[in-house]
C-alpha cells in the first residue's frame, strides 16, 4: 500500500475507532452507570447490567454506522488530496474506496470482538455475533453511500439541488429497505420504570439489501462526478 | 533528466486549447511557462500533472509515459487548481498529509506560513483569494519533488509577498530539481527565469534560453529605408510608422550604423509578439 | 548589496560591473570572499544562472578565484587590474566623447584647457 494510502487510511481507521470507543464507553460504562444509581442499590443491579450488556451490543453499533456517513462526506475531499498526489480523478476515486473498504473491514472486526467478549456475559452464539457484526457492517456500507452522494453533490455547488436529492434517495432507499426488511421488536422492563427496546437482528436477505443500496449509491456518487455540473468534471478517463 | 512533451493536442469541444505542442523541461532550470490568458498553459500543467488526459501526443519521463507510471509522476507537484485542495480541513492537516505521503516538509511549510504570515490554524474555504494562492504556493515550495510546477502564483500577491515568493523561489531551487512558473505577470518574474517558453492559442511561439532570446531582439528605429535596409535578413515582430520615420521589433542581425538600436525588456517581446490580429 | 538593474543590457553583464565597482572601491577587499551565487540570487532575486555568468566573466577578467570547497575570493592585485583597464578605457570613454561635445559647441583648444582647469578649482 503506498504512502499516500496510509494518510488516509490513518484517518479513517482512527475515526472508526475513535467512534466505537466512544461508543464502548457511553454504552458499557457510562450508561450501567446510569441506570445502576437511578435503578436503586438492590439485587437488581446485576440483572440490570445483565440486559444491558446484551442492548450495549447492539447500540453500539450504531457508532461506527454514522461515522461511515461522515466518511462518506469526506470523500470529495479525500480524492482532492489524491489529486493533489498526482492521480487523476478516477483512480482517486476508486483510492479512497479501497480505504473504505478497509475501514469496513476493521468495523466487522471490533464489532465481532466486542460481540464476542460481550457473549461472555449472556448466553449468545459466535455465529449471532458474526451475523450481528455483519448487518452493521451492511448498515455501514448504506450509510457510507448516503454520505458519498452527499459528497459528490456538494461539488455541483447547488446547495438546495442537492438537499433534495439527498432527502429523496434517503426516503427512497429507506422505504425500499422497510418492504423488504421486517424487524422485530421486544420491550424489557427493568427495575423501577426502566424499559430497554431491542431490535431483532437482521436477517440475511436484509443484509443484501442494504448492502446493494449502498452499492448502488457509491456508483452514484462516480457518476455525479462526471457530471458536466460537478466541479470535477475536468479530467477526464484514458 | 527532463519531462518532454510530443506533438500534445487537446480540445475543449470546438476550442482547440492545446495544439501540437513539443516542449522539454530540464532540470536545474527554472522556466517562465508565459502566455496569455486563456493561451493553453494552465491545460499543458494539467495535462503534464495527470489531472486531464490529451488527446494526441506523448508525455514522457526518459521515455516512460508518466500517466503510466506511478514512480515518474510522483517526481512532479502541480499547483495552481483550486479544486485538488480538501477544503474543510485545517491547512495544517493538510502539511502533515503531505508529509506523510512523502510529498512535502512539513518544517519547511510551516515555517513558510510564519514568514507568509499565513494562519495554518484555518480551514481552506476561510482563506481569502490572496492567501489561498499563498497556501498554495507554500505547498510548491515545501514539495520535495523533483519537477514543481506553478500555475500562476503570484495573483492576488501584493509586492510584498511577490518578492517573498521570488526569494523563497530561488532559495529552494537546485541543479536537481525544475521549477515552472506560469503567469502572465512578465515583468517580475524575468530576472528570476532562465528559460522562456511562450504559448499562444495552443502553440508553442518560442521556447529558448532567455539570456541568448533577448540578445537577438532589437527595437529599431530611424528612416524608413534605413531600418528597412538594416532589417532586411530579419525577422520583423511589429512596426509603427510615424511620417516616414519607423520603429520595428525584430529578431536577428542588425546590419546598420544609421539605425537607432535598442535591447528590449522580455516583457515589451512578449506583448508585441503575443498581440492580435497580424 | 543594493544593486538595481535596468534593461539596457544582460542583466548578468549589469551585476558584473556592479562588483567590480564593489571590488575596486574596496567593500570587497582583495583576498576575501564574496558571497555566493546562491546568496546572490536569493537576495537580488535574479536566476542563479545568471549570477553564475557574472562570476565568469569576473573569472575570465582575473579579478576573483575559485577556492574550491569554500566559494570565491577577490584576487590578489584585482584593484591595480580594473584600475589599468579602466585607465585605458579612460580615453574612448570620456576623453573622446567630451571632445566630440567641445567640437559640436565649437570650443577652440584654449577653451577647453580653461574649462578643464576651473572643474579642478572646484
Amino acid at each position: 500500500m503506498m504512502k499516500r494510502d496510509r494518510v488516509v487510511l490513518k484517518d479513517y481507521l482512527l475515526s472508526i475507532l475513535s467512534a466505537t470507543g466512544a461508543g464502548l464507553f457511553l454504552s458499557y460504562v457510562v450508561l450501567p452507570l446510569l441506570v445502576m444509581i437511578l435503578g436503586g442499590y438492590s439485587g437488581e443491579e446485576l440483572l440490570t447490567l445483565h440486559f444491558f450488556m446484551q442492548g450495549a451490543a447492539t447500540s453500539i453499533g450504531a457508532f461506527p454506522v454514522i461515522t461511515h456517513i461522515v466518511l462518506g462526506a469526506l470523500v470529495v475531499q479525500y480524492m482532492r488530496f489524491y489529486m493533489l498526489m498526482g492521480l487523476n480523478r478516477d483512480r482517486a476515486f476508486f483510492s479512497v474506496m479501497k480505504v473504505e473498504a478497509v475501514a469496513l473491514l476493521e468495523t466487522f472486526v471490533i464489532l465481532f470482538v466486542i460481540g464476542a467478549v460481550s457473549s461472555i456475559f449472556y448466553p449468545v452464539s459466535i455465529g449471532n455475533v458474526a451475523f450481528t457484526a455483519l448487518s452493521f457492517v451492511a448498515s455501514s456500507v448504506f450509510a457510507f453511500g448516503i454520505g458519498s452522494i452527499s459528497s459528490a453533490l456538494s461539488t455541483t455547488a447547488r446547495p438546495p439541488l442537492s438537499v433534495v436529492i439527498i432527502a429523496a434517495v434517503i426516503i427512497a432507499f429507506l422505504w425500499i429497505g422497510e418492504r423488504l426488511v421486517t424487524f422485530t421488536e421486544s420491550v424489557v422492563t427493568v427495575g423501577n420504570n426502566i424499559s430497554v427496546t431491542f431490535s431483532s437482528l437482521m436477517e440475511g436477505q436484509e443484509i443484501a439489501v442494504f448492502l446493494t443500496l449502498g452499492l448502488v449509491m457509491c456508483a452514484l456518487s462516480y457518476l455525479v462526478y462526471k457530471l458536466p455540473l460537478s466541479q470535477m468534471k475536468s479530467t477526464s478517463i484514458s | 533528466m527532463k519531462i518532454e512533451c510530443s506533438n500534445v493536442s487537446r480540445s475543449f469541444g470546438r476550442t482547440k486549447a492545446l495544439d501540437g505542442v513539443s516542449l522539454s523541461f530540464e532540470k536545474g532550470h527554472i522556466i517562465g511557462l508565459l502566455g496569455r490568458n486563456g493561451a493553453g498553459k494552465s491545460t499543458l500543467i494539467k495535462s503534464i500533472g495527470n489531472r486531464i488526459y490529451q488527446d494526441f501526443g506523448s508525455i514522457t519521463i526518459e521515455g516512460r509515459e508518466i500517466r503510466r507510471s506511478p514512480e515518474d509522476f510522483e517526481r512532479i507537484m502541480i499547483v495552481g487548481d483550486e479544486n485538488m485542495l480538501p477544503s474543510s480541513t485545517k491547512l495544517k492537516n493538510v502539511f502533515r498529509m503531505l508529509e506523510d505521503s512523502g510529498a512535502g516538509s512539513f518544517d519547511k511549510a510551516m515555517e513558510l506560513s510564519r514568514k507568509f504570515k499565513l494562519d495554518v490554524n484555518k480551514k481552506w474555504e476561510k482563506l481569502s483569494t490572496g492567501y489561498r494562492t499563498i497556501f498554495k504556493d507554500i505547498i510548491g515550495l515545501a514539495c520535495v519533488r523533483e519537477f514543481v510546477f506553478f500555475d500562476e502564483p503570484i495573483l492576488g500577491l501584493d509586492a510584498n509577498h511577490r518578492e517573498l515568493f521570488y526569494e523563497e523561489l530561488l532559495s529552494a531551487f537546485s541543479p536537481d530539481r525544475c521549477f515552472v512558473v506560469a503567469t502572465h505577470l512578465i515583468e517580475e518574474i524575468a530576472p528570476v527565469i532562465d528559460t522562456v517558453i511562450i504559448i499562444d492559442k495552443g502553440k508553442v511561439l518560442k521556447a529558448e534560453d532567455k539570456d541568448s532570446l533577448l540578445e537577438n531582439i532589437y527595437m529599431v528605429s530611424g528612416d524608413r529605408s534605413e531600418v528597412e535596409e538594416a532589417t532586411k535578413n530579419c525577422t520583423i515582430i511589429s512596426r509603427t510608422s510615424i511620417l516616414g520615420q519607423e520603429k520595428v521589433l525584430v529578431e536577428g542581425e542588425v546590419e546598420n550604423e544609421n539605425v537607432k538600436k535598442e535591447r528590449v525588456d522580455l516583457q515589451r517581446y512578449f506583448v508585441e509578439i503575443t498581440k492580435d490580429g497580424e | 548589496m543594493n544593486y538595481t538593474f535596468n534593461d539596457d543590457s544582460p542583466i548578468f553583464q549589469q551585476l558584473a560591473k556592479a562588483l567590480e565597482d564593489d571590488i575596486f572601491l574596496c567593500t570587497y577587499k582583495e583576498g576575501s570572499a564574496i558571497p555566493s551565487t546562491t546568496e546572490l540570487s536569493v537576495a537580488l532575486h535574479i536566476n542563479p544562472a545568471t549570477v553564475l555568468k557574472a562570476m565568469n566573466l569576473l573569472l575570465d577578467e582575473g579579478l576573483i578565484e575559485k577556492k574550491r570547497g569554500i566559494g570565491m575570493f577577490v584576487k590578489e592585485g584585482a584593484v591595480e587590474r580594473i584600475k589599468d583597464r579602466r585607465k585605458s578605457l579612460f580615453q574612448s570613454k570620456f576623453l573622446t566623447p567630451m571632445l566630440q561635445e567641445a567640437k559640436r559647441l565649437g570650443m577652440d583648444r584654449e577653451e577647453i584647457i580653461s574649462a578643464i582647469m576651473m572643474e579642478e578649482e572646484k
